[in-house]
């Protein structure tokens, strides 16, 4: 007789699933009198900033990441209101459904959040029942500049006085600091803590008197801003009190002043069903809407500057109609219309396959892209230009088939290809790009398909090489270093390999596939072990990155000769702290070694808490490291660098005797805590 | 007041629904509907089941290394999915690697049980994050020989259920689609069942064994997959 087993997690899943569900079929069967009786539409999005470095007390933060399950409001204006979780008059909005429904009127934001997916839609008390508490990361370093949405949601139309924003209570969240000013605490940096709350309430409130009014039938804005320490509760953050302990802060919420960070784009989309806004010439979708009555509104995060962005309005039985470089500042409203006329349409399928091995391709990105209106760019180059927009993208599937399954409730692109010429974009990590012309007129063809088809043949060629690690890695665990592939002179990375030294060994074998030699001139490599501070893996490495420059990649489907070595050596973390100037919302500092581009950073914007700064961990290489600024213009273009590079030595980490923890060891029984290297100034 | 009426209305006409498809369910004979011979109930509990998600901004490529303390699997995929081991062995650890050159969200998460375990998040350009079960593991164990694996790849979003088995074990299990099922140490032949919860469309699931597909099922709202 067979032994039954259960996988609990997905049993529990039911009841808040069907809850979701319920919920949805209900609010689509009579959603129509509920919107236009009683509802209307709020969107959220988050903003933030880490704390200003203060030395010797505050270090800069690598992350400042708090995990969020739900933002919670209340018309009371009564202030004990928060001492009434019970009350019915509570809505609760989660982290946003992976579900992608789109009722007209509602702003579907499930294509821009992290933690989407999500299957747990009541919030922190999933009633015993549910998979844990699936949370949205915020990191305050990537929210500073631009806000991040939220959620949005049909609520009841009415002005809400008392907000919440709900931490996850068990797990609020983490943060990487950089190593301390003080190295005499013995405290390691750049390893991840998890944040304590001074007060250990989940729920941070905020009381509005003017509130914030839902219309009927409208749409309204909530940002909400982050604030990591509260005076007077708190001045700095609380250290731990051992390495890899528990950081403490005590964060609070308000309501940002004038300008809302959010801008609102709206107009007319005669023929369309969705219209959805991409950061500008990347294709990465932040944002969509479903339309109803040729209308639509998007609001949409903003820098100081403003943030570019392309609108693509479609629907059935029409053309695509989209606009290019859409400036949107913080706070005001500007008209795009986005009619289309009417035109016949296809459903695009095909495959992706591996033009050495013939194998299917998985995760393969498929897109189809134009022109923006007055350009006169060739869509077809490679890489694409930064005017031709993205109309539709898909992946391929495990058979190397694209577009994956769409739903009943989730629709797929490439399902309503309207006729028209395009240009056919195939990307895969290790691969050439393919950019194909398209000709969709009640079939498709593509010019560099195969047969004329719109099927693709990806050219690649391959890269073995060792990795060695000094001293040889010891117990308890074997060690990961993961290699990475990148355009020589750039940080446009190609592929990277995982390669897994064994206890006591000092070296391990890595295959790679990279473009080749038609796809890329030449390749740069550096190579970063995975440690371990107190048997948890640490995103920063202890050890020295390897790198190597201007590797020729071998012809298509053959293999680079010489194969390359790549070294790290235990040499414990460190960390920069400086700042730029001039610097805007495009400015990033390029951390280099032997001229291969390793990481970047951006800088703290105007009116934040740290404007122009940067602060990042690297290894404590005994080989200088050269700091270099770029600047993207606009801000989602190509970096490029800007100014003279500075070389910057790091100081060596402190050596403390047993017991101890360390990032990495030298052999000399000692542990290492690191440095921090501040005034740093990058012209 | 008003307002207050119909949406209390709404509430109400929702959990009337829900307690029928829960009552549904239930009635199905257990396993969530599934036709199962086994005597559900009969056999002793288990440990909490790891299963691992990688979310984020849909349609981030991703590549990932599962292992437990006795197989691995390296597999490629696209931002949302779920991976369960199915007879797993303990400890867990997945490393995952965005396959982009944006500042597009992945999110990875460790559920054990109904608990959230470990969950690490990126932006960076081809960024990379690692969870593990409590301890870790003392290295990647070797890839898994057979490798066999059911990748339930839609409806999009779907909520699925059923039962996966081989000759001498069955598991029950449910997850929004897509999702990766790994088959440790499978016995013989392998076949599911599956159900779609929510009828969100069509059911799309194909059996893989060595990196090949092997089974490519269509259907629905019940699919039924049997090894070649």
């Amino acid at each position: 007789m067979k032994q039954l087993l259960s996988w609990r997690a997905g049993i529990a899943l039911l009841v808040p699933v069907l809850v979701l569900f319920v919920a949805v079929l209900v609010s689509t069967g009579t959603g129509q009198g509920q919107v236009s009786g009683s509802a209307g539409t709020l969107v959220i999005a988050l903003t933030g900033a880490p704390p200003a470095p203060n030395a010797p007390f505050t270090p800069g933060f690598q992350s400042l990441a708090f995990n969020v399950l739900a933002v919670k409001l209340n018309p009371s204006t009564d202030p004990d209101i928060f001492q009434n979780q019970g009350d019915p008059n509570w809505t609760t909005i989660p982290v946003a459904q992976g579900v992608g429904l789109n009722d007209t009127g509602t702003v579907d934001i499930f294509t821009q959040l992290g933690t989407l997916f999500n299957l747990n839609p009541n919030g922190p008390n999933p009633a015993g029942a549910g998979t844990g508490p699936s949370e949205l990361q915020v990191d305050l370093n990537h929210i500073q500049t631009v806000p991040q949405l939220f959620n949005s949601q049909l609520v009841p139309a009415t002005t809400y006085h008392a907000i919440e924003l709900v931490l996850d209570g068990s797990n609020a969240g983490t943060a990487v600091p950089t190593c301390l000013e003080n190295p005499s605490s013995l405290l390691e940096g750049c390893i991840a803590s998890q944040i304590s709350l001074v007060n250990p309430s989940q729920f941070l409130t905020v009381s509005s008197n003017e509130g914030v009014s839902v219309p009927l039938n409208g749409l309204a804005t909530l940002v909400i801003n982050i604030n990591p320490v509260t005076s007077p509760t708190q001045a700095f953050p609380g250290r731990p009190g051992f390495s890899g302990g528990l950081y403490q802060f005590s964060p609070s919420i308000s309501i940002p002043s004038a300008p809302n960070p959010l801008g609102l784009v709206t107009g007319a989309a005669f023929g369309a069903s969705k219209v959805a806004a991409e950061l500008s010439g990347t294709g990465q979708v932040v944002e969509t809407t479903t339309i109803g009555g040729g209308q639509y509104q998007l609001p949409l995060p903003a820098s100081p500057d403003g943030t570019l962005y392309d609108l693509v309005a479609s629907g059935p039985g029409f053309a695509y109609a989209f606009a290019h470089n859409v400036l949107v500042r913080r706070g005001k409203v500007q008209t795009v219309q986005l009619d289309a006329a009417p035109a016949g349409q296809i459903a695009l399928t095909g495959k992706v396959t591996d033009a050495c091995s013939g194998m299917s391709l998985q995760g393969a990105t498929v897109e189809v892209v134009a022109p923006a209106a007055g350009s006169t760019s060739d869509c077809t180059q490679v890489p694409t230009p930064s005017d031709c927009v993205v109309l539709a993208s898909a992946n391929t599937d495990d058979t190397g088939t694209y577009p994956m399954p769409a739903s009943n409730f989730v629709v797929q692109s490439f399902n309503q290809v309207p006729n028209g010429k395009y240009t056919m974009v195939v990307t895969d990590a290790g691969y050439d790009t393919v950019a194909s012309s398209m000709s969709v007129n009640g079939g498709a063809t593509c010019s560099l398909g195969t047969g004329g088809l719109c099927n693709f043949a990806l050219g690649r060629s391959t890269i073995e090489g060792l990795v060695t690690i000094s001293p040889p890695v010891p117990s308890p665990r074997a060690l990961n270093v993961l290699v990475t592939a990148e355009d020589h002179g750039t940080h446009r990375i190609e592929n990277v390999a995982l390669a897994m030294v064994p206890i006591g060994s000092s070296a391990a074998p890595f295959t790679m596939f990279v473009p080749d030699q038609a796809g890329v001139a030449s390749l740069d490599m550096y190579a970063t072990v995975s440690d371990y501070f107190n048997g948890l893996p640490e995103k920063a490495s202890g050890h020295t990155i390897g790198v190597l420059s201007a590797l020729a990649p071998a012809s298509r489907c053959g293999t680079a000769s010489p194969h390359p070595i790549l070294s790290m050596q235990c040499a414990g973390h460190g960390s920069i702290m400086g700042s730029t100037t001039p610097f805007d919302d495009g400015t990033s500092i390029v951390l280099s070694k032997n001229g291969v581009q390793l990481m970047s950073t951006g800088v703290g914007p105007r009116g934040g808490s740290a404007p122009g700064q940067f602060s990042l961990c690297a290894p404590a290489d005994p080989t200088a490291y050269q700091l270099q600024r770029f600047e993207a213009i606009p801000p989602s273009s190509e970096p490029t660098p800007v100014g003279t590079p500075v070389a910057q030595l790091m100081a060596p980490p402190l050596q403390v005797a047993q017991p101890c923890n360390s990032i990495c060891g030298t052999g000399s029984g000692q542990c290492l805590v690191c440095v921090n290297n501040a005034g740093v100034t990058v012209p | 007041m008003q307002a207050n009426s119909k949406l209390n209305l709404s509430a109400l006409v929702q959990r009337g629904a829900l307690a029928i498809l829960a009552f549904a369910c239930a009635a199905c004979g257990g396993a969530f509907g599934t036709a199962n011979p086994t005597s559900p109930g009969q056999t002793s509990s288990i440990p909490a089941q790891n299963s691992l998600w990688v979310l984020g901004t849909p349609g981030t490529p991703f590549q990932a290394l599962v292992t437990d303390a006795s197989q691995s699997w390296t597999f490629r995929g696209v931002i949302p999915q779920s991976v369960v081991i199915i007879n797993n062995s303990p400890g867990v650890q997945m490393t995952v690697t965005k396959l982009t050159n944006n500042s597009a969200l992945m999110t990875t998460e460790l559920i054990n049980g109904t608990n959230l375990v470990a969950e690490a998040s990126t932006n960076d350009p081809f960024g990379t994050t690692v969870v593990q079960s409590s301890g870790g593991l003392a290295a990647v164990a070797p890839r898994a020989n057979p490798d066999i694996r059911f990748f339930i790849k839609g409806p999009s979003n779907g909520l699925v259920n059923g039962l996966i088995e081989d000759l001498t074990l069955s598991f029950v299990f449910e997850a929004r689609s897509p999702a990766l099922f790994l088959f440790e140490h499978p016995d013989a032949r392998v076949d599911a069942v599956i159900n779609s919860v929510d009828f969100a469309g069509t059911i799309f699931a194909d059996v893989l064994s060595n990196g090949v597909p092997v089974v490519e099922s269509t259907g629905g709202p019940r699919l039924l997959i049997k090894f070649p």
